[in-house]
C-alpha cells in the first residue's frame, strides 16, 4: 500500500507539466474556429458593427457640428460687424431706425461714443438716449392696441404722427378721458399717465435734438467724402477690390484717419474684417433687393415649392437645386428686358418711322417699278388679265374713280389692294364688257401684291435707311440698332423673301400683313440682346452661393445651439444631452457585444466539454475566447468606424453643406475613430470574458448536458 | 512518457485477471445531487476494481447511477465521497493542471455523439490530444496516420466530420480517443447512434485495441452485441453494484437475452 502510495505522489509530480499551447496555435484555431462558423461570426460581427457605428456617429456627429458651429459663428460675426458698420455709414437711414439705435445703446460702446461726440452735452445725449428709450415702448404699446380702442384714443393717427397729435392740451384731455371709460380697463399704459404727458411734453425738444443729430452724422460723413475725395462707400468698395496687399492697407490707413478725424469710432481690424467681407454682404443685399420683384412673386409657383414665396426660402432652394437656379436666371432675364428699355424707341415711336419710311420706299419704287421689266406675274392667267385690262375702256372709266394718277396698268394693281372702291370698279367694268376677266378675283390680288413687294424691293434699292434717318436722333439710334447680328441671325424665322437688311425690317414692320410677326420679332430680339449685354442679375451666382450656403449653415446651426441650449447645461463641445446619447450609445453597444459573444460562446459549450476531455487547459479555453472575441471585436470595430463616419459625415452634409468640408475636424475625428475601435474591441473581449471563465471552469459532462 | 505512469506498458496480459495491474480503484463511492430540498443518491457505496485489459460493460437501467459511476472513474465529474484511484493515483486531490494532465494522457473518451470537432479534418481532430500533450508537428502528424490507419481510414484524413458517415465520424473518435496511449478507454454508448453492422465494427475496434494495445475498456451501453465481446457485466441498479460477471458465466444464456430481457433473470442463473 505505501508502495502504491509512492507511485502516486510521483505521478502526481509529473502531471504538474502540463504543455500549454502556443500563443500561435491558439490563434491559428481560433481563425479557422471563425472561419468554419463564418455565418454565426458575421451576425456577431455585426451586432458590432453596429453597436460601434452607433457610438461611432454620435460622437462624430457631435464633434463635426461643434466645429462648424464655432467656423460659422466666427464667419457670421464678421459679417455683421460688417453690415453694422455698413449701417453706420448710410447717409439715409429712417429715423426710427436711429432711434431703435439709440434705445439699445450701452455706454462706452463705439458707436455710443461716436453718436454722443455728435450730439452735445453728455446730459443732453443722456436725455436723448432716455426719450428715444420711451418712444420705443409707447410706440409699442400703441402698435399694440386693437384697432377701435387705438383708432378712439389717438383718431387715425399712426406711428410719430401719435406723439405729434397728443402734443396739444386738448386732444390729452380728450386721451385721458377716454382711458377712463370702461372698455379701456384692459388698456394699461407704460409708466403710468404722467410718464407720457412729460414725454410729449419734451416731444419737440426730443425731435429737435434727433434733427440735430441726424444732421451731425450726415456733416461727419461729409467730412470724411471731403477728406477721401468720394463717397465713402465707394472708397471702401475700392479698399475691398484692391488685389494688392500692401496697396489695400495704405487705402485703409486713409480709411481710418479719414474715418477717426471725422468722429467715428473705428479700428484697424474691423475696417480689415469689414473691407474681406464687402463683397459677400453685397452679395447678398443685391439679392434681398432683388428678388422680391413681383416677376419672381409671380412665378413662384411654377417651382411648386410647397410655401409662399419668400427671399430667403428662395435663397435656401437656390443654392440647393438646379432648378431653381435656371428659373432664377430665367425670371432675371425678364427682369432685366423689363427694367431697361431693350429698343431705343418705344413701339409707337417704331411704327411711325416705319411708315415714314415705307411710304419713301414705295414712292421710290413706283417710279422705278414697271410690270413689263416681267419680273412680276408669274401665272398665264395673270399675263391675259394684263393684256385684258388694255383696253380703251379701263382708261376711260378710270377717271370716275376720282384718283389722281393717271390710268396704267402699274396705278391698278397699286390700288388694287388697299381700295375697295378700285376692286369694284374693276369687277363692275369687266361685267359690262362682252368678254369676262380671264381670272378670278384672288389671281389680281395675288398679283397686286406681287407687284407691291416688286415696289417695294427697288424701293429699298433706291432708298437706304440711314440717309432716311439722318436728322431724327432717335430714328438713327434705331436704324442703328437694327444692324445687331441678332436680327439677322433670326430674320429667316419670318419667311419674308427680301433679304435681311435693317431697311427691311423697317418696312415691313407696318403696313404689312406679316407686320405683327416683325413687330414681335423686333421686340423679342431687343430682349436678347439686353439679356446679353447686360447680367440679368446684379451678383453672380457663386456669390449668391456662397452666402446662401453661408445662411443655411447658419440656420442649422443656430437650430442646433438653440435645442443644445433649451436642454439645459451645455459645456464646452459636449451638451448634457449629447453626453446622454454617448452614455446610451456605448451601453448599446455593451449589451449588444456581450449578448453576441454570450450566445457564441454558449452555443459552443459541448465543443469545450470535449476539448477538455481531451486535455485542453482551462487556460487554453479562456485563451482562445478571447483572441476569437478581440479579433472580432476589432474587425467590427473597425467596419463600425467606417460606417459610423461615413454616415455622420453624410448627415452633417446634408445638414451644413459645404461647410462641413471647410471646418471638418479631422484631428478629432481621427482620436474619435482610435478610441471607438478601442472601445469596441476592448468591449468584445470583456464582454467574452464572463461566458469563456463560466465554460472553462465547468465539468465537461455539465457541459456536454448543456443544449 | 514518465516511466513512473507507464509501468505496465509492457506487461503481459496473464491470464488471471486478478493479477494484472489495477487502472481503476473506487472505494465506497457515494454520490448525492442536490436539487432545492430533494436529495438524490446516485450512488450508493461502489467498490469496484479495473485491471489493465479488462473490457468492461456496465449495464443498468436508467437513473440507476451507470452515467454517474462512469463520469466519476472517467475524472469527468467527483464524488460526494469516497475515493478514486486512477493509477493509483486518487482523482479527488489533483487540481485543473493534474486533471487535464489525466484526461490528456490516461483515458480516452468516446462519446455516443463522437463530439468531433466540427471545423478540423480528421487528421486534425486525432492529432488535437498530441498536441495538448507537447508533442511536435511531424510527431503528431506520423501517430496520427499510424491511428487512422488502425481504424481504416487513412485515406479519409483529409475530410471533415460533416463529409464522414457516423461508423466514420465514430472510427475517427476512437482514434482521437487513443492519441496519447491511454490506459483506459471510457465509452458512452459508442453504438447508440449507429446501425447493426457498423455497431458491429466499432466493436471490433475496440475489441482489437483492448486485445493489441492492453487498454482497459469500459463501455456504458444497452447494447447487447456487448455481452459477447466483453470479459466482464457489470449491473448497476439503485447506486449499488447489483451483480458482476464474466461473460463465461452467462455466455450459456446468450439466446435467452438476444432481445431486451428482464436483468433479473440472467442474475438468478450467474449466482
Amino acid at each position: 500500500m505505501e508502495q502504491v502510495a509512492e507511485k502516486g505522489i510521483a505521478v502526481k509530480k509529473a502531471v504538474r507539466d502540463q504543455e500549454k499551447l502556443s500563443f500561435r496555435r491558439s490563434f491559428e484555431f481560433c481563425v479557422s474556429s471563425i472561419r468554419h462558423r463564418f455565418f454565426r461570426s458575421a451576425v456577431t460581427l455585426s451586432v458590432i458593427v453596429l453597436a460601434v457605428a452607433f457610438l461611432m456617429n454620435i460622437l462624430t456627429e457631435t464633434i463635426i457640428s461643434n466645429s462648424v458651429a464655432r467656423g460659422v459663428q466666427r464667419e457670421f460675426e464678421r459679417l455683421y460687424v460688417a453690415d453694422i458698420f455698413a449701417q453706420r455709414l448710410a447717409r439715409n437711414t429712417p429715423r426710427s431706425t436711429l432711434v431703435k439705435e439709440l434705445a439699445k445703446l450701452k455706454p462706452e460702446q463705439p458707436r455710443w461714443k461716436e453718436l454722443s461726440r455728435w450730439s452735445g452735452s453728455a446730459a443732453e445725449f443722456e436725455q436723448l438716449i432716455q426719450s428715444a428709450k420711451l418712444e420705443i415702448e409707447f410706440t409699442a404699446f400703441f402698435d399694440a392696441l386693437d384697432f377701435g380702442r387705438k383708432r378712439r384714443l389717438v383718431k387715425r393717427n399712426d406711428g410719430d404722427a401719435i406723439f405729434e397729435y397728443l402734443v396739444d392740451p386738448t386732444p390729452q384731455r380728450e386721451f385721458a378721458q377716454d382711458l377712463k371709460s370702461p372698455e379701456m380697463a384692459a388698456v394699461t399704459i407704460p409708466h403710468e399717465l404722467p410718464a407720457l404727458w412729460k414725454f410729449e411734453n419734451d416731444w419737440p425738444a426730443y425731435r429737435a435734438q434727433l434733427a440735430a443729430l441726424e444732421k451731425s452724422i450726415i456733416a461727419a460723413l461729409d467730412t470724411v467724402d471731403a477728406r477721401l475725395g468720394m463717397p465713402v462707400e465707394k472708397a471702401l468698395d475700392a479698399a475691398a477690390n484692391l488685389k494688392d496687399p500692401a496697396a489695400a492697407q495704405a487705402r485703409r490707413a486713409e480709411l481710418l484717419t479719414a474715418l477717426t478725424s471725422a468722429g467715428f469710432e473705428v479700428t484697424a481690424d474691423e475696417l480689415t474684417a469689414v473691407c474681406a467681407d464687402r463683397h459677400k454682404l453685397a452679395a447678398l443685399r443685391l439679392f434681398r433687393d432683388y428678388v422680391p420683384d413681383a416677376e419672381f412673386r409671380s412665378h413662384w409657383s411654377d417651382l411648386k415649392i410647397p410655401g409662399d414665396y419668400k427671399p430667403e426660402e428662395l435663397l435656401k432652394h437656390y443654392i440647393t437645386e438646379e432648378k431653381v437656379r435656371k428659373w432664377v436666371r430665367d425670371h432675371a432675364e425678364v427682369v432685366a428686358t423689363r427694367t431697361t428699355t431693350p429698343l431705343p424707341v418705344t413701339r409707337d415711336e417704331l411704327l411711325t418711322f416705319s411708315n415714314a419710311y415705307r411710304v419713301l420706299v414705295q414712292n421710290a419704287g413706283r417710279s422705278i417699278a414697271h410690270l413689263s421689266d416681267g419680273e412680276v406675274y408669274k401665272s398665264e392667267r395673270q399675263k391675259k388679265f394684263i393684256n385684258y385690262i388694255d383696253n380703251p375702256v379701263f382708261t376711260e372709266k378710270w377717271k370716275t374713280l376720282g384718283l389722281p394718277e393717271e390710268f396704267s396698268n402699274e396705278n391698278l394693281l397699286w390700288y388694287f389692294n388697299d381700295n375697295r372702291a378700285v376692286r369694284r370698279w374693276l369687277l363692275d367694268t369687266a361685267a359690262s364688257l362682252p368678254n369676262p376677266l380671264p381670272c378670278s378675283e384672288d389671281d389680281v390680288k395675288s398679283l397686286a401684291e406681287s407687284y407691291l413687294r416688286w415696289v417695294q424691293k427697288r424701293g429699298l434699292q433706291k432708298v437706304p435707311l440711314e440717309p432716311a434717318a439722318a436728322g431724327n436722333p432717335k430714328f438713327e439710334a434705331l436704324a442703328a440698332y437694327l444692324k445687331d447680328p441678332e436680327y439677322k441671325a433670326h430674320w429667316d424665322e419670318l419667311g419674308i423673301s427680301t433679304d435681311y437688311s435693317p431697311a427691311a425690317i423697317m418696312l415691313y414692320c407696318s403696313a404689312d400683313e406679316k407686320s405683327p410677326q416683325v413687330i414681335g420679332y423686333v421686340e423679342s430680339n431687343a430682349r436678347h440682346i439686353a439679356s446679353r449685354v447686360k447680367a440679368p442679375l446684379p451678383v453672380t451666382e457663386d456669390e449668391i452661393m456662397e452666402v446662401g450656403k453661408m445662411e443655411e449653415a447658419r440656420t442649422s446651426v443656430r437650430e442646433m445651439q438653440a435645442q443644445l441650449e433649451s436642454r439645459g447645461t451645455k459645456t464646452e463641445g459636449i451638451s448634457e444631452r449629447t453626453f446622454w446619447l454617448i452614455a446610451v450609445s456605448f451601453l448599446v453597444c455593451v449589451v449588444g457585444i456581450a449578448n453576441a459573444m454570450l450566445m457564441a460562446v454558449t452555443e459552443r459549450f459541448r465543443e469545450i466539454a470535449t476539448m477538455k476531455c481531451l486535455g485542453a487547459l482551462d487556460e487554453f479555453i479562456m485563451t482562445i475566447f478571447l483572441i476569437e472575441s478581440g479579433l472580432q471585436g476589432l474587425i467590427g470595430a473597425v467596419f463600425g468606424v467606417i460606417l459610423g463616419l461615413i454616415l455622420a459625415v453624410m448627415r452633417c452634409g446634408a445638414a451644413y453643406g459645404f461647410y462641413t468640408s471647410s471646418y471638418f475636424p479631422f484631428v478629432d475625428v481621427l482620436k474619435n475613430s482610435g478610441v471607438s475601435t478601442a472601445a469596441g474591441m476592448l468591449l468584445a473581449m470583456l464582454a467574452a470574458v464572463y461566458p469563456a471563465w463560466v465554460a472553462s471552469r465547468m465539468a465537461p459532462m455539465e457541459a456536454m448536458r448543456v443544449e | 512518457m514518465n516511466p513512473a505512469v507507464t509501468t505496465t506498458a509492457d506487461a503481459e496480459l496473464e491470464d488471471d485477471p486478478n493479477e494484472r495491474p489495477v487502472i481503476v480503484r473506487t472505494v465506497e463511492l457515494r454520490k448525492t445531487y442536490y436539487r432545492g430540498n430533494t436529495e438524490t443518491h446516485a450512488l450508493q457505496g461502489i467498490d469496484y476494481v479495473i485491471h489493465r485489459g479488462d473490457f468492461i460493460c456496465i449495464m443498468g437501467p436508467s437513473g440507476s447511477g451507470k452515467s454517474t459511476f462512469f463520469n466519476i472513474i472517467g475524472g469527468l465529474d467527483s464524488p460526494t465521497s469516497g475515493r478514486v484511484f486512477i493509477d493509483e493515483v486518487d482523482v479527488a486531490q489533483l487540481d485543473a493542471h493534474e486533471l487535464a494532465y489525466l484526461r490528456c494522457r490516461k483515458i480516452g473518451y468516446i462519446f455516443q455523439t463522437y463530439n468531433l470537432i466540427g471545423q478540423m479534418t480528421a487528421l486534425e481532430n486525432v492529432t488535437t490530444p498530441m498536441a495538448f500533450a507537447g508533442l511536435d508537428a511531424d510527431a503528431r502528424r506520423e501517430r496520427g496516420m499510424k491511428l487512422l490507419d488502425l481504424v481504416g481510414l487513412k485515406e479519409r484524413w483529409a475530410h471533415r466530420p460533416l463529409e464522414m458517415s457516423g461508423g466514420q465520424q465514430q472510427r475517427v473518435a476512437i482514434a482521437r480517443s487513443m492519441a496519447n496511449q491511454p490506459s483506459l478507454l471510457l465509452c458512452d454508448e459508442p453504438t447508440a447512434n449507429l446501425d447493426l453492422k457498423t455497431g458491429k465494427e466499432i466493436l471490433g475496434i475496440l475489441r482489437k485495441l483492448r486485445d493489441e494495445q492492453r487498454v482497459s475498456v469500459i463501455c456504458v451501453t444497452h447494447d447487447h452485441k456487448f455481452l459477447s465481446a466483453c470479459d466482464r457485466m457489470v449491473w448497476i441498479r439503485d447506486g449499488k453494484i447489483e451483480r458482476s460477471a464474466m461473460r463465461s458465466e452467462i455466455e450459456i444464456h446468450e439466446a435467452e437475452v438476444g432481445g431486451l430481457s428482464e436483468l433479473g433473470d440472467l442474475s438468478g442463473v450467474g449466482g
